[in-house]
């Protein structure tokens, strides 16, 4: 299963993305409490954007994004049956992607 | 036409080493625009001072009102505060978010492209009471907008 959830909402002229992604956002500074050691930082670096494969926005983060990331970004226009892809990478070297068909 | 052995496969290595050139042409650029790279040196453990230094070069900071930045007041729970930013400012290229008291001031870095609206909103994590600050480059300016957060944590009143 994905760990990204996309949801698009047309609004007048604009549309909505909206993402959810499930990743633990560790920032190397917690300690386990079983065990008193560090947990290693493990944490999205950038999420990148694109409809109909042209990319339209990318943010790059740290560890101060929640856990379990929440977005929402704001496009123009946007018609039902583009594509949406939403892509992330992580500083562990995992990645994911998913796409998404405005409706 | 009459092939010998010989002919056929040096026929068969040079076709498919051309196909082989052409496709890595192909994928390089797409590959490319994959990889944009982190920037390290921004989301290093430092003072805001010093991150705000990395993000404007020194560039002086301009208050403006035409940005909104939403965010609690008082937050219980400093591992989970949402967040929500526009801004009406034209040509907005970059959008940046930094929490001055955290380990890692800057929070994200939004690049946006001409088709995307500044209007994002995220949740972020702070490690106590701060000022929360939210920068827009637009026109070459760096435009800046902030808020102070309480966090309350365990509910005994920072």
């Amino acid at each position: 299963m994905s760990s990204i959830k996309i949801r698009t909402k047309r609004q007048q002229g604009t549309t909505q993305i909206r993402t959810l992604i499930a990743h633990p956002m560790e920032t190397g500074l917690n300690t386990d409490n079983q065990n008193q050691k560090t947990i290693a930082a493990h944490f999205i670096q950038t999420l990148t954007v694109r409809h109909n494969d042209k990319i339209i926005l990318t943010t790059d983060m740290g560890s101060g994004i929640s856990r379990n990331p929440y977005f929402s970004f704001e496009m123009k226009g946007g018609e039902p049956g583009d594509k949406v892809t939403i892509q992330w990478s992580d500083n562990q070297g995992n990645r994911d992607s998913q796409d998404a068909l405005i409706s | 036409m009459m092939q010998t052995r010989r002919q056929f496969i040096k026929k068969t290595l040079t076709i498919g080493g051309a196909f082989w050139a052409s496709s890595w042409l192909v994928v390089k650029p797409l590959w490319a625009q994959t990889e944009t790279l982190w920037p390290t040196g921004l989301f290093a453990h430092s003072k805001y001072q010093a991150a705000l230094k990395d993000i404007t070069g020194g560039q002086a900071l301009i208050a403006s009102k035409d940005i909104t930045l939403t965010i609690p007041r008082i937050a219980e729970n400093g591992a989970l505060i949402p967040f929500s930013l526009s801004s009406t400012l034209e040509k907005a290229e970059r959008v940046f978010v930094l929490v001055k008291k955290n380990p890692v001031p800057l929070v994200a870095r939004f690049t946006l492209s001409p088709q995307v609206n500044t209007q994002l909103s995220a949740r972020l994590k702070m490690a106590k009471t701060s000022q929360v600050v939210s920068i827009v480059l637009a026109n070459g300016q760096y435009y800046y907008t902030d808020k102070t957060v309480k966090v309350t944590l365990g509910g005994c009143g920072g």
